[in-house]
């Protein structure tokens, strides 16, 4: 007997009916999306602009606990290639796909990248800059050189991930967080800097660079308001049209 | 002690009775450890060294009392200490979080209170005070080389250079801005006197912390020049950092205490040890000057530990250079015994404790990080044998 599993586009079932037919599905263009809560409005602006697509994922966190642990001399990697193969059955098993290893992912894999106002990486910024700024004296300068050394530690675990897939010819799409909202001590120039290396590791690696920050920022490298989140309280997240630029961005860096 | 009283007693009852006829000599009046033969009784293993340090004022090394280090790399192992006894040690530069203690030490970072990098000199010290309160300018304080921007006071900060000249700038202010933070606030200033000898510019005095040409610059002989500072000038230098400090810390107090880490290299006609001994000599004659003459100057004998025969070397390393974890263990217990840490009142040299064990392997692990001593750049590895 043979039966037909129906989900919904976040993998859920569902008992709304649908005139896709199951051949039609499976050839239905699917993109993985993962990362952190930024995810979520590029998932958003990629629905809109492709309907069809199976989107997978959800933007469950993927690997946004680890940077916290810093790898270094001292401490090994943790998100090994075998963590990374069990998030992803976790997250692609209800969906009905299996994966018993990262490379048997076919389709394309999009990465949120954390920035610098997200929860774990704001404990790197509690008094360190890499700039002096006169209102804020008390704000501790540090070298290039230094903020590379923190900023290697803490993205090589992510790093890590790109590699093992660009290493085995996949090409993952990374997309850099959106710029802080407020310019409290210099939030938006710190935010570029950190960007700039992260695009210049990413690319180094062989990952592809979606990084939408400079259109949609202001001379001092903060949100544009027509980007930032519409929930007054949520200075974090950018809304759905910064979601749908970085969507076209995607689609025109995978030729969809 | 009750013995000793009476002896006190018995000879001031005799100077009283006999007057000019009083035969006995002030020795009489000394105690056991004031005797080389009964303070050296129980060599090597357990010497009396109990009272070789006795506190000028108490530090409430536990009651939150702010202290900060200075000073050559054995300034580094009191540190650890420090920290190690959850003392109110003030740091005023801490690292990023998460980063391991190589990299830290590479960028000077959890060495001292702050990125200074070693002082070896109290005429070192004097100029970062000098810099920090804005009392001195200085000219040429920049080394470029292949691109790479060093500052001549701290060559060794950043261990590739900084990218540009503003970047080093930035971090200059970002650190004087620091030290002054730090001397404005500090309760306890201990500083550790490593060195005599120096290097200076000829132009307005400035003193390197390094040959210039060791990590970076080009000596330059039209333009820098050696000097081996004698004990007015340690004296001198120091009590000029003490003025500038008191300004904004009247209440300060400060420890002195010398190195006993031998020189790594002499610029001198002599032999390195002969230089050492000479170096150490005004150091700790300097010490014990500004000791007797301030109230608020302590002095604490690091020096006298390692190096009294009564130790017979055995604190220190196979280098005969290093001091060895159980040397500075001893050194600190003795330190803080004195400034209210519970001891068992044995000598210090006595059979450690299990507590004392376990600081012992604390120390022991901390070792494993050995201190960063920039001057032993000076070394001459490469020549070899």
């Amino acid at each position: 007997m043979k039966y037909c599993l129906v989900t919904n586009s976040v993998g859920h079932n569902t008992s709304a009916k649908t005139d896709t037919k199951t051949s039609d599905r499976r050839m239905r263009q699917k993109i993985l999306f993962l990362g952190d809560s930024h995810t979520a409005v590029v998932m958003h602006g990629m629905r809109k602009l492709h309907p069809e697509f199976q989107i997978l994922g959800n933007g469950l966190p993927f690997g946004t606990q680890y940077p916290i642990t810093f790898h270094s001399a001292e401490k090994p990697l943790v998100f090994t290639r075998d963590v990374v193969n069990q998030q992803l059955q976790a997250y692609l098993a209800p969906v009905g796909i299996e994966v018993n290893d990262l490379l048997d992912i076919e389709f394309p894999v999009v990465y949120c990248l954390s920035g610098v106002t997200q929860t774990s990486p704001r404990k790197l910024w509690v008094r360190h800059r890499p700039y002096r700024d006169e209102t804020y004296p008390y704000l501790q300068h540090i070298s290039q050189a230094y903020l590379e050394e923190a900023l290697g530690a803490y993205y090589q675990h992510l790093f890590h991930f790109f590699e093992l897939l660009t290493s085995a010819g996949r090409t993952p799409v990374v997309v850099i967080a959106p710029a802080p909202h407020l310019n409290v001590n210099k939030s938006g120039l710190l935010h570029r800097l950190v960007r700039e290396y992260a695009v210049l590791r990413l690319e180094e690696r062989g990952a592809k660079v979606v990084d939408i920050n400079a259109a949609t920022t202001n001379e001092y490298d903060i949100l544009l308001e027509e980007f930032q989140a519409d929930a007054p309280e949520d200075c974090v997240h950018a809304n759905v049209r910064w979601g749908e630029l970085a969507a076209r961005e995607i689609c025109t860096l995978l030729a969809l | 002690m009750r013995a000793k009283s009476g002896q006190r007693e018995f000879i001031r009852l005799q100077r009283h009775f006999l007057g000019e006829h009083f035969l006995g000599t002030p020795y009489q009046q000394q105690g056991r450890h004031q005797f080389w033969r009964t303070a050296a009784r129980g060599w090597p293993d357990r010497p009396d060294l109990k009272k070789l340090y006795r506190r000028k004022f108490k530090i409430a090394l536990k009651g939150g009392e702010l202290v900060a280090t200075a000073g050559s790399c054995f300034a580094q192992h009191i540190r650890r200490e420090l920290i190690a006894r959850d003392c109110a040690f003030l740091d005023v530069e801490p690292p990023m979080p998460f980063i391991d203690e190589a990299t830290q030490h590479k960028f000077g970072f959890n060495l001292f209170s702050a990125r200074y990098g070693n002082i070896y000199t109290t005429a070192q010290l004097r100029q970062l005070a000098e810099r920090a309160f804005a009392v001195r300018q200085f000219t040429d304080t920049v080394w470029e080389d292949g691109g790479r921007f060093y500052d001549v006071f701290r060559p060794t900060i950043e261990p590739d250079g900084f990218r540009s000249l503003a970047e080093l700038e930035d971090n200059r202010e970002s650190h004087l801005w620091s030290v002054r933070n730090l001397l404005s606030r500090t309760q306890v200033f201990i500083f550790t006197l490593g060195l005599t000898e120096a290097w200076r510019a000829r132009a307005d005095g400035l003193v390197y912390p390094l040959c210039p040409g060791t990590t970076a610059g080009k000596f330059d002989p039209e333009r820098h020049e050696f000097v081996n500072y004698t004990c007015a000038d340690v004296v001198r230098d120091f009590e000029a950092f003490m003025e500038i400090v008191q300004r904004k810390n009247p209440d300060i107090r400060f420890v002195l205490t010398v190195s006993p880490v031998p020189l790594v290299a002499t610029a001198t006609d002599d032999h390195v040890v002969a230089a050492t001994s000479h170096s150490k000599a005004i150091l700790r004659t300097a010490a014990g000057e500004l000791y007797n003459r301030h109230a608020n100057v302590d002095y604490f004998p690091s020096y006298e530990i390692f190096t009294t025969p009564l130790a017979a070397a055995r604190f220190y390393a196979d280098d005969k250079r290093n001091p060895t974890p159980e040397g500075v263990s001893l050194a600190m217990e003795m330190f803080f015994a004195e400034h209210g840490e519970v001891t068992d009142g044995t000598s210090p040299l006595a059979p450690m404790s299990d507590q004392d064990k376990a600081a012992a392997d604390f120390m022991a692990e901390a070792a494993k990080t050995e201190a960063i001593c920039d001057e032993i750049l000076l070394g001459n590895e490469q020549r070899g044998t």
